[in-house]
């Protein structure tokens, strides 16, 4: 989203509200249809994928000692794998 | 206070009379809110709602079983369907901006606001759910009673005078209570986490990269201003859930949530929100004021249209009565002042016959009749620029050929 002109941001607000549901593990119901969806992207579907991962990149938001706040280090992680079937590319 | 005088006060609050004019005003503030909203989603459509959509409707369904208001379940899943969904949806949000078939349209925008919530449920903010229940109780509201081609039909049909006739506001009670639904249980919710209530929740906020959207004052960033910023969220919150209801200070808490939202749409990315929830303060100003209000800019601006012109009608003609009663409506701006040749100071005689069959406009070069009528009645009338354009125009054709 920070990498986006104003205006895209508002437009796309939508992409960063759905994206806080998919990290959140009750709905690991959501990330095959995710997978599915990156995968039939059309920048993507031409390279053929086989796998798909899906991943969260994090940043704390922490207290310091005089009390402001700060971002912390980045940090990320795998939370989901999928086989990519020849069947979500159609 | 006893039960009778409780029971009195109930059915005074929600079914005395009143004038329409807050909720028809809502109308068309909830009309553009809801195209604003299309039109964001638009270029998106596809990715949210298509066959081919982030979230598959079997998956959506799995969340939430069970029977569910959404179109999508019951159209074909094709590319075609979920576009026609969307223009169907963007022109009856138009139809009920304008008043067009207020009910029908109030019904279909519901319907159709319901189903793209329901086909994504996560990708919805507060300011949608507000207003997909505001437009459930809007479909039971006079919202066609003013401001709407529908009682302009209503005005040549004859089934309607210049007087708006006052209406039962329980829907729009029950929308107000949405409003302040919004901000007590916001309140609720927020007191129940500790950053609220230590104060370092706009912090967290505030450092939150993809939240941000024009650069705030450093000073406004400093720890103590930002724990008073968000103690005074939760006092706000509070006070315009229940304070507002208390009709003393209820314009105060307006402004000062006026002036809230508008500092949240400055500061932070949250589309439509802040307007969706403005869009019902509306209905908490009361009729008598909006109109003073109105009278007050009509009186500042109204001259810039021209001078006023004076209509003669023979009232005694049903035709030239309901043109009159027409344009009473449509002028907005009071740029037209109307002569019925019934009355006593009416100029009598030959311009008694003269305008018999057609209304005739009183100019400074003179009387006009006709499309010269129309053409100078539309060009002091907003509203009816378009047909003072189109008037133009062929006046102009015309005098060429000629």
């Amino acid at each position: 989203m920070e990498q986006l002109t104003l205006t895209e941001k508002y437009s796309k607000e939508r992409y960063r509200k759905f994206m806080e549901s998919v990290l959140d593990e009750k709905n690991a119901m959501l990330w095959p249809d995710v997978a599915r969806h990156v995968a039939r992207l059309p920048e993507i579907r031409g390279g053929g994928p086989r796998k798909v991962m899906l991943v969260a990149r994090w940043s704390n938001v922490v207290r310091q000692e005089d009390g402001t706040f700060a971002r912390g280090p980045w940090d990320e992680h795998v939370f989901y794998s999928y086989d990519v079937k020849p069947e979500d590319l159609q | 206070m006893t039960a009778k005088s409780f029971l009195a006060a109930w059915n005074e609050f929600f079914f005395a009379d009143q004038s329409p004019i807050p909720i028809a005003l809502f109308r068309v503030i909830y009309g553009v809110m809801v195209i604003a909203t299309l039109l964001l989603l638009r270029p998106d459509w596809m990715a949210w709602y298509g066959p081919h959509a982030w979230v598959s409707l079997p998956t959506m369904q799995g969340i939430e079983p069970g029977p569910r208001l959404n179109l999508f379940t019951v159209l074909p899943e094709t590319y075609f369907w979920a576009q026609a969904l969307f223009w169907v949806f963007l022109a009856s949000a138009a139809c009920l901006t304008i008043g067009f078939l207020a009910r029908v349209n109030s019904v279909v925008v519901y319907l159709c606001l319901a189903s793209i919530q329901q086909r994504n449920l996560f990708i919805l903010h507060g300011g949608d759910t507000f207003l997909r229940v505001a437009g459930f109780f809007l479909i039971f509201a006079p919202a066609g009673a003013a401001f709407s081609v529908d009682r302009l039909i209503r005005i040549w049909r004859g089934r309607e005078g210049a007087e708006i006739r006052l209406r039962r506001p329980w829907a729009q009670r029950m929308i107000q209570f949405e409003l302040t639904l919004v901000y007590f249980v916001g309140f609720c919710w927020k007191v129940a986490g500790a950053p609220w209530v230590e104060g370092s929740a706009l912090s967290y906020i505030y450092h939150v990269d993809e939240l941000q959207r024009f650069p705030v004052p450093s000073w406004f960033l400093n720890p103590t201003i930002l724990k008073l910023a968000t103690w005074f969220t939760l006092v706000l919150e509070f006070a315009l859930g229940v304070l507002i209801w208390i009709k003393e200070i209820r314009y105060y808490l307006l402004a000062i949530g006026l002036f809230f939202h508008l500092c949240l749409e400055y500061s932070l990315n949250v589309p439509m929100f802040q307007w969706d929830v403005l869009s019902a303060y509306v209905l908490f100003i009361d009729a008598g004021d909006l109109q003073r209000v109105w009278n007050r800019i009509r009186d500042r601006t109204g001259t810039h249209f021209g001078e006023q012109v004076t209509v003669i009608y023979d009232g005694s003609s049903e035709r030239l009565r309901r043109i009159a009663n027409l344009l009473g409506a449509i002028d907005i701006f009071s740029r037209l002042s109307f002569v019925d040749l019934r009355d006593a100071a009416a100029p009598g005689g030959a311009r008694m016959k003269a305008a018999r069959d057609k209304l005739e406009v009183e100019t400074e070069f003179g009387p006009r009749q006709g499309l010269d009528a129309v053409r100078t009645v539309a060009s002091v009338v907003p509203l009816l620029w378009p047909v003072y354009l189109v008037l133009s125009i062929q006046k102009l054709f015309k005098l060429r050929v000629a």
